[in-house]
């Protein structure tokens, strides 16, 4: 083995460890709530304090949970309750959408993550 | 008219060497493999040791012939198998064009091995998420395949140093 041979072989070992910490770190927690109305930020609230909101629509007011580090739609003007069906959203780039209403909530961490992660 | 084909004895040298490494890697394609994308990249040992022998002009063209070869032979050029050998041939040849300029002794086949097991993992990883699977869960995986190619990296150096010794 040459000097440089030692070299990189050392490198490379010593890496190893800031490999795993760097890709196996924990995903940021989620801490935000944002919530949209027809695509224009009406509010940004804490996860982590319970709470319940009331926001207007284009078709009447949505009620919004904040329960627990989750949140959930528990009443909406719309006809198909597809907001409230779905349910709690806890993960950061958790996205939720009452489309009649036009509201919608999105769970986000420190980082930003993509919504529309496929 | 008659067209005559000029082959110096370089490009003899060259057509023995790559079907020796073709060999190899069809060989290595039948062989069992506990986490997919995992290899122990056997064909590589050729690689490193031409390097080390002819210089990385005869390197170079072993490795993309074998590349090449190797996937008309088992059926899978342009697929993305084919692309993900490929760019881990050109980039670890790329980085170990680099570190035989390395001045003074510069590396031996294990230094090389090395690097070229790290830079073809890596350039894999970064073809695997730019052209096929674009979420970022794929880097989880990255890390332990990362382990295994220093491991394998400095295992092939190794074969590769011995077959040189018995070679000088």
């Amino acid at each position: 083995m040459t000097r440089a041979d030692t070299a990189i072989l050392i490198i490379a070992i010593c890496t190893l460890p800031f490999v795993y910490r760097y890709y196996w770190q924990a995903e940021t927690s989620a801490d935000r709530v944002r919530i949209f109305s027809a695509d224009q930020l009406i509010k940004e609230l804490d996860l982590n304090k319970d709470r319940t909101v009331r926001v207007k629509g284009v078709l009447g007011h949505s009620h919004i949970q904040i329960k627990d580090g989750q949140v959930r739609f528990t009443d909406s003007p719309c006809t198909g309750k597809f907001c409230i069906h779905k349910g709690w959203l806890s993960e950061g780039g958790d996205f939720n959408a009452c489309l009649p209403n036009q509201i919608s909530i999105e769970v986000t961490g420190q980082q930003q993550f993509d919504s529309m992660n496929f | 008219m008659n067209i005559t084909l000029k082959s110096t004895p370089e490009d003899h040298r060259i057509a023995w060497l790559t079907a020796l490494a073709i060999s190899i890697h069809v060989l290595e394609s039948g062989l069992p493999s506990p986490i997919p994308g995992l290899k122990p990249g056997l064909a590589n040992i050729i690689t490193i040791t031409v390097l080390c022998q002819f210089g990385w002009r005869t390197a170079a063209w072993v490795s993309m012939l074998r590349v090449l070869v190797g996937s008309l032979i088992l059926g899978t050029f342009l697929s993305p198998t084919f692309m993900m050998s490929l760019a881990g041939a050109t980039a670890s040849i790329l980085l170990l064009g680099l570190g035989s300029k390395l001045p003074g002794r510069g590396f031996g086949p294990i230094g090389y091995s090395l690097l070229a097991a790290i830079s073809h993992i890596s350039a894999q990883f970064v073809t695997a998420y730019m052209l096929f699977i674009p979420h970022p869960g794929l880097w989880r995986l990255f890390p332990i395949l990362l382990t295994f190619a220093v491991v394998l990296g400095i295992v092939n150096g190794i074969i590769s140093q011995l077959l040189l010794k018995r070679v000088v």
